[in-house]
């Protein structure tokens, strides 16, 4: 089910009734019942069956860690977890892909052979709960997390619908912890909760809308399109990027907030960012933090010399790059990235004599360069994300490079062109402003009614009078 | 203390379904509720009224917007952008005739600078000349790019304005072909917007209706909201937009970033949106004359050669209203069997001239009729 669709308008209040009406195990009964509609809306009666089975299996697997008397059959029980999940997410998602590219070695190198490549579907949103059910076990192996005391509760935690499908992915010391307890809501939860849904919806309906439709335009015909118009569309994509994901990160963290549930940001004003590590450390916070604590840690993070640190590096942003999709765009965009992050790395190391720069510290005019290069590593790294094969990010990074740029000369119509440019200046304004402090983070408290209200009277005249003709789904539904 | 679920007996056994005697029963869980209601209905009723003054304020503009107006423009600006001025009573005078001409690009005057030398207002002109006792007006509902589906919406609207004659100016490719190269971005949002407006809507077919989905439960807004319609004029022509029914086809595409839309036929092939065409015009007009012209040339090729001289669309319309009281096929090509009246794709001034003044030659008798017109 899509946010931005009338069965979702119609959904959402249904569940607040029975949030309204409901208390304690009955509630969450309800919440994964329909947490569970949400997810089967659409879709295929078994994607559920296979959540329902990850949900099964890690809750028994931390129920016999929690159980298990020594670290040999704790790790063994871990193992299971792992393996498992990694084999479901490997059988739908990567299967395929390692089948053809299987194909492709034989053929480079005359082998003679070939496999069948099956062509199976992918159940929505399952790298993210993947990631959180296993994250859930490994909390629990590293003793950090004391096993769900129900299977329901740990249903709710893998299914909530409002982060079941694009995340945050959550980690179950926050989550699971809140869905356990009461769920209470105060009148400015709720008040904030629908501030930021209307928001992220103005922010999908209209910005990421209006950019996609340039997007897709000229990179569905760019062997004929201009440089100035790929040029566009890769900016124009970055931005839609952001904009299409923040927005359902926004209504993620609003649908939950209104039902007395905080979950995790994941962004914060990553296009202002000074380096690349910085930029990593601000996008999809959810999966960078997971991708640290349960992979770039384990593997010696920053302990073990410059030069591992680097392997280290590529090999999370590798996978990182992996977990988006099985294909070779996303694992170039990863390696793209940490390329970013490891140079950055070994000049803090070498040119820097290893001093750390502070992240949170306020801008200043001498961040400007960095801002401006850390955003078009970022930006020429959308190339390899957006485009179907490695041949066309190749192809289009090639007319950037190598062609005449000439006259300034677009194919896209020029209205859509000051429509995109101006999406893109509003989206790069709002983030200076909130990380300038011009605009504060959400209120917690003292969220006065009558400046929702305004506000949500604004968003929707905005929604009503700048809404693009597209209901596409978002971006990151199909990770 | 009070007890809540004694004052509400129907909550009481609701929640009981779920819940056993779960409902708050003290008074400071009566009174948590309280506090979550009141700020909501404060927040609520200002968006609401929020929304209501921008509704006002768009209500304002849109009534000193200077809109294209197909009676006071010669060609309209695209059915896209001017359609609010087709929901407008009939404003052309009582002692007027009015002949409707519902056609496309060529109607549109695409490729011809001067909005004066189109056929329509040729046509208009000699129709004025030849009989100084009545004023006519012909009404230029050319669509640049128009198909089929924005055909059906013209002649249901044209009921509202009591016209002499409707004339229908089609390319083959128009009502029977399926163009895969033309989004018909602009057709769905005529489609979202006319096929709201009542007086359009009556006159639509049930199976139109469902083949474009015209009943969303408040696709009536888009209609009858001043935001939407300022909204529609914001929407500046020019970009090849989406499909509708986007939603389940990204749901099948693979690739992450993949083109949102899919061409998908817009309408059927074969005879179904001319019988459309007819049988909405007949169902809001009964009695009045009806033309369908058939253009000389077959657009689709793009190529206006002898070779590609359109001749079997017209007998193909002919053997369709054969014997339908009030329906007149013309063929163009008897108007223009040379090609030597294009410019590209399009009538030059004076293909434009000459196609006029067939017009007239056919167009006369009907608004004119000295004796009845028999159908062809």
């Amino acid at each position: 089910m899509l946010f931005n669709s009338l069965s979702f308008l119609l959904f959402f209040p249904i569940v607040l009734l029975g949030h309204a009406l409901l208390k304690d195990r009955p509630l969450r009964l309800w919440l994964v019942i329909m947490s569970y509609v949400f997810y089967s809306w659409g879709q295929p009666w078994w994607y559920a069956g296979l959540l329902f089975f990850t949900t099964a299996v890690d809750y028994q697997v931390a129920q016999r860690i929690a159980l298990a008397r020594s670290p040999r059959a704790r790790k063994g029980w871990l193992m299971i977890s792992v393996i498992g999940n990694l084999s479901v997410l490997g059988l739908f998602k990567y299967l395929e892909y390692l089948m053809a590219l299987t194909n492709r070695f034989s053929g480079w190198l005359h082998l003679g052979f070939s496999v069948p490549v099956p062509d199976l579907p992918l159940p929505v949103g399952i790298s993210f709960y993947t990631f959180q059910t296993m994250s859930y076990t490994i909390d629990v192996y590293r003793g950090k997390l004391a096993p769900a005391r129900s299977f329901l509760n740990l249903a709710l935690y893998v299914a909530f619908f409002p982060q079941l499908v694009a995340g945050p992915i959550e980690r179950a010391g926050n989550l699971l912890h809140q869905l356990s307890q009461k769920m209470a809501r105060t009148s400015e939860d709720v008040l904030l909760g629908l501030t930021r849904i209307f928001w992220g919806l103005a922010k999908k309906v209209v910005a990421a809308e209006w950019l996609g439709i340039v997007v897709n335009r000229v990179y569905g015909h760019h062997e004929t399109a201009t440089t100035w118009d790929l040029l566009l569309a890769t900016y124009g994509f970055a931005f839609q990027v952001y904009l299409d994901f923040s927005a359902y990160s926004d209504i993620a963290i609003g649908l939950s907030r209104t039902m007395g549930i905080r979950l995790v940001e994941n962004f914060r004003t990553p296009y202002l960012a000074r380096t690349m590590s910085e930029y990593w450390n601000r996008w999809h916070i959810s999966l960078s933090t997971w991708l640290r604590d349960y992979l770039y840690f384990p593997l010696g993070g920053s302990r073990k010399g410059a030069w591992r640190t680097v392997l280290n590096i590529f090999l999370v942003m590798m996978l990182g790059g992996l977990w988006h999709g099985a294909s070779n765009t996303f694992l170039l965009w990863g390696l793209w990235i940490g390329l970013g992050i490891a140079l950055y790395h070994l000049y803090r190391i070498y040119i820097l004599g290893g001093v750390k720069d502070d992240p949170e510290r306020p801008l200043a005019w001498r961040d400007l360069v960095p801002i401006i290069l850390t955003f078009h590593w970022m930006v020429l790294s959308r190339v390899f994300f957006r485009a179907h094969s490695g041949e066309q990010a190749f192809h289009i990074l090639g007319k950037f490079f190598t062609q005449p740029w000439g006259p300034v000369h677009f194919d896209v119509p020029l209205c859509d062109v000051w429509r995109a440019v101006g999406f893109m200046a509003l989206a790069m304004v709002a983030q200076l402003a909130r990380r300038l402090g011009w605009r504060t983070t959400w209120p917690a408290q003292g969220y006065s009614p009558v400046l929702a209200g305004a506000l949500w009277g604004l968003l929707a005249t905005a929604i009503l009078l700048l809404f693009a003709p597209t209901q596409s789904q978002f971006i990151y539904f199909q990770f | 203390m009070p007890v809540l679920t004694e004052k509400r007996p129907i909550l009481r056994k609701l929640e009981g379904l779920f819940n056993g005697t779960q409902r708050p029963t003290t008074m400071a869980a009566q009174q948590e509720e309280r506090a979550l209601l009141k700020p909501l209905l404060i927040a609520g009723t200002t968006a609401l009224l929020v929304l209501l003054g921008a509704e006002g304020v768009a209500r304002g503009v849109m009534g000193v917007l200077p809109l294209p107006h197909s009676y006071t423009h010669p060609r309209n600006l695209m059915l896209d952008r001017g359609w609010v001025a087709y929901t407008a009573p009939r404003l052309h005078a009582a002692d007027e005739k009015l002949i409707i001409l519902i056609a496309n690009s060529q109607g549109y005057g695409r490729e011809m600078g001067d909005p004066q030398q189109i056929y329509a207002a040729h046509l208009q002109r000699r129709l004025n000349a030849a009989d100084r006792s009545h004023r006519y007006r012909v009404a230029n509902w050319s669509m640049n790019g128009g198909i089929a589906p924005d055909m059906v919406l013209l002649a249901a609207r044209a009921a509202a304005h009591t016209p002499e004659a409707v004339l229908f100016v089609t390319y083959r490719h128009t009502v029977l072909d399926v163009r895969s190269d033309y989004p018909a971005y602009f057709s769905n949002r005529n489609l979202q917007y006319l096929g709201y407006e009542p007086s359009v809507r009556r006159l639509l077919s049930k199976p139109f209706l469902r083949r474009y989905s015209l009943s969303r439960p408040l696709g009536w807004l888009t209609s009858a909201s001043s935001l939407l319609q300022l909204h529609h004029l914001f929407m500046v022509p020019g970009h090849k937009g989406v499909i509708g029914r986007v939603q389940a086809q990204s749901r099948a595409s693979t690739s992450s970033a993949a083109p949102s839309y899919r061409e998908q036929p817009w309408h059927p092939r074969g005879e179904e949106m001319l019988w459309e065409m007819h049988d909405t015009l007949r169902r809001g007009l009964p009695a009045v004359p009806m033309a369908f012209v058939s253009m000389p040339i077959d657009l689709s090729l793009m190529a206006p050669e002898n070779r590609n001289v359109l001749r079997s669309y017209a007998p193909r319309l002919q053997a369709m209203f054969f014997g339908r009281p009030g329906v007149h096929v013309w063929d163009g090509v008897e108007a223009i069997p040379q090609a030597s009246f294009y410019s590209n794709t399009h009538f030059t001034a004076e293909g434009h001239a000459q196609f006029g003044d067939w017009l007239f030659d056919r167009v006369q008798p009907l608004v004119r009729p000295t004796s009845a017109a028999a159908p062809d």
